[in-house]
């Protein structure tokens, strides 16, 4: 039985009411349960672990887990924990989105702004970029990385993961700038800026939404990138994602640590949730801006 | 000397040619409409005055300077666009110094120019705001603003008014009319509205089908236009266009006209008539204003006789809608005197105002 409501749509009855919010919360309980065990089995001690119920809470409550993942838990023959290989990540994931975000905008720019012969072909071919998996790039970028001699190294990530990200990163910002008005950048023009400070004083100041796309689409696909990290690098030079895996699979005593496995997880986890908590709320702006002049 | 020259200018995209062979000299401090209708390249031949557009043959010079590779910055030009194109980002007061300072112009010079501009245009209230917080009218002032702070030696207006109400648009032709009598700075004008072109411009550059039709002053272009297409575009109502028979010789020939009954015969004036001759056809179009196209005084030998089919007062004027030669003419009469629809009225042609066109090359030929 349909009943009408204050806003005019008619609703299903009680029991269709009770069978959505059930899916709901099935779906809610889903993705959150895992995230629960993980969280609480990463505060517990190995005897709890062994001994204890899956869902009960941490009692007593101990940091040890987090400890041992952060500094002293082995990864392979290595046993100084995840945090060499936490800056590691940082330290290619950073400069990769810059740099990727970087000459995504400026391609955008160029791609839409300052058109010449032959650039809706290049944009194609960007385009085709998006398109190709991540395995194609492997033996060809290990060569290429092997004769400039950036091979295992932070440096060699970097340039992979912001090769590869161009191609998305373009690809956002081209749309994004295709619904600016090109009258803008001819009033730049005659007003007597350059081709650099039309891009710095108008263009950029009005990027942000889509900006906010490109850093965390790319920082989400470099900071979780595993392929990558384990066929471009090794021992010292590999990433969180990799190192995590040799954590995992490495035990000395043959006893599984669930507790440091937990909270390595979740450290390897928490940069890309941050960067979704700060730039999330431009996220949805960006990618519906455009849709409608504002 | 010119203050702008086009000489010989033409322009393809790919292999469309949007401009063919444009010819315009322009005096210092003179008010030049471009006018024409929409996708006739009006735009593009502002564009490449100011810089934003490459010129595929010809040559354009600036005060005696060619500018053919020159950027928009080595112009001395300031432009303003249909819509707006204010910077989003920056309040009022940046949008009109954001030229001086990418000219390097020092910080306190760039305030004293925003002041001065700001008051010229009544803006000072609106300075700190953002373009989004204006009205269309207020955006367009400060679009203007922007133009004027620079002090160019030519400015370049694209279809200013379009995306203003109708009102709003009649006050601003006023005031961009009284700015180029303060400024007298040359001013090239892009527009569809032949009013905005009769009202504002020192000359008229008819443009259509990529070509300039007819250049010259405002009354030449209404009172003699160059072919049937600046007669039919310039005018409002338009024209009325009648194809019709000549008969009699050179120096005595008559137009027949048929209205409602009886075929009327006009003569024409003995200068018209030389020239028709001299083109030698005998089937043309006359052209003849609906101003020209009046009720006949009673009694007048040659009047036709038309029954109207519309009447449409519009206040100062009454239009009669009609047929001549098979062809629907609009007359005009004072509202004191309009007839009923369904009313049969004698019309006379005032011959001396009527032009003549070929029938095929749509070309004046009296
Ligand atoms: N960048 C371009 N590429 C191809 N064709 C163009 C370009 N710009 C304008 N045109 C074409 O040139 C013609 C004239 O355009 P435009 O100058 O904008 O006309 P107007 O301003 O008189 O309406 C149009 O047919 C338009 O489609
Ligand atoms: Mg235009």
């Amino acid at each position: 039985m349909a009943t009408r409501t204050e806003d005019g749509v008619a609703r299903g009855g009680s029991l269709a009411r009770v069978l959505v919010y059930g899916l709901l919360l099935l779906a809610a309980a889903y993705f959150l349960l895992p995230l629960y065990v993980m969280l609480t089995t990463s505060f517990k001690t190995l005897g709890q672990i062994s001994g204890g119920n899956l869902f009960a809470l941490p009692a007593p409550f101990s940091l040890t887990g987090w400890q041992q993942a952060w500094s002293s838990a082995c990864t392979g023959s290595d046993c100084t924990g995840l945090q060499h290989y936490f800056w590691n990540s940082v330290a290619f994931t950073v400069p990769a989105v810059l740099l990727s975000t970087a000459f995504g905008a400026l391609n955008g720019y160029v791609l839409t702004k300052w058109r010449f012969k032959g650039s809706e072909i290049i944009f194609g071919l960007l385009l085709v970029g998006t398109f190709v998996p991540f395995q194609m790039f492997l033996l060809p970028m290990a060569r290429v990385l092997g004769m400039i001699g950036l091979d295992n190294s932070v440096a060699g990530l970097t340039l992979v993961h912001s090769v590869y990200g161009v191609a998305f990163t373009t690809l956002f910002c081209r749309n994004y700038y295709v619904a600016i008005p090109d009258e803008l950048v001819k009033a730049a023009r005659i007003d007597g800026a350059s081709f650099i400070s039309t891009f710095r004083y108008v263009i950029l100041p009005i990027s942000t939404p889509i900006l906010m796309v490109c850093v965390i689409w790319q920082f989400t696909q470099i900071w979780n990138d595993f392929l990558f990290g384990v066929v471009f690098t090794s021992g010292d030079a590999h990433p969180i994602t990799v190192a995590l895996n040799n954590l995992v699979n490495t035990s000395s005593t043959g006893i599984k640590r669930y507790n440091v496995d937990m909270a390595g997880a979740i450290i390897t986890a928490l940069p890309t949730l941050v960067v979704y908590i700060v730039a999330g709320r431009y996220f949805m702006r960006g990618l519906t801006a455009g849709a409608v002049k504002g | 000397m010119a203050v702008l020259n086009i000489e010989n200018v033409s322009k393809t995209f790919g292999d469309t040619r949007v401009l063919e062979d444009i010819n315009i000299a322009m005096a210092e401090g003179e008010f030049l409409i471009l006018v024409g209708p929409s996708g006739c390249g009006k735009s593009t031949l502002l564009n490449m005055i100011a810089g934003l557009e490459t010129i595929t043959e010809g040559q354009i010079t600036l005060d005696g300077r060619s500018v053919n590779t020159a950027s928009p910055r080595e112009r001395n030009i300031a432009m303003v666009f249909q819509f707006y194109a204010l910077y989003p980002n920056m309040n009022v007061r940046r949008n009109i110094e954001f030229g001086l300072k990418m000219r390097g112009v020092a910080k306190q010079e760039r305030g004293a120019t925003v002041e001065r501009v700001a008051k010229m245009l009544q803006i000072e209230d609106l300075l700190n705001r953002k373009p989004a917080q204006l009205s269309g009218g207020q955006r367009q002032r400060v679009a203007i603003g922007r133009a004027l702070a620079r002090d160019p030696a030519l400015f370049l207006f694209d279809e200013p008014l379009s995306n203003l109400d109708a009102k709003l648009r009649v006050e601003m032709r006023t005031e961009i009319k009284q700015l180029h009598q303060r400024l007298a700075t040359a001013m090239v004008y892009v527009t569809h509205d032949q009013i905005e072109a009769m009202t504002l411009g020192d000359r008229i550059a008819v443009m259509h089908a990529g070509r300039v039709q007819q250049l010259g002053t405002p009354r030449e272009i209404y009172d003699d236009p160059a072919n049937r297409y600046v007669a039919g575009f310039i005018g409002s109502p338009a024209m009325n266009f009648i194809e019709c028979e000549l008969i009699g010789e050179a120096g005595d020939t008559a137009v027949c006209l048929t209205g409602a009954t009886d075929e009327a015969r006009l003569a024409l004036p003995s200068a018209t008539t030389e020239r028709l001759a001299a083109h030698g056809a005998r089937r043309v179009v006359m052209g003849v204003r609906p101003e020209h196209l009046v009720p006949a005084a009673h009694g007048s030998a040659e009047a036709i006789a038309c029954r109207i089919d519309v009447v449409e007062p519009t206040g100062p004027d009454t239009y009669l809608h009609t047929e001549i030669n098979a062809e629907p003419v609009t007359a005009r009469c004072l509202p004191s005197a309009a007839p009923a629809a369904g009313d049969t009225v004698a019309l006379a042609v005032d011959v001396e105002r009527a032009v003549f066109f070929d029938c095929d090359s749509e070309a004046r030929i009296a």
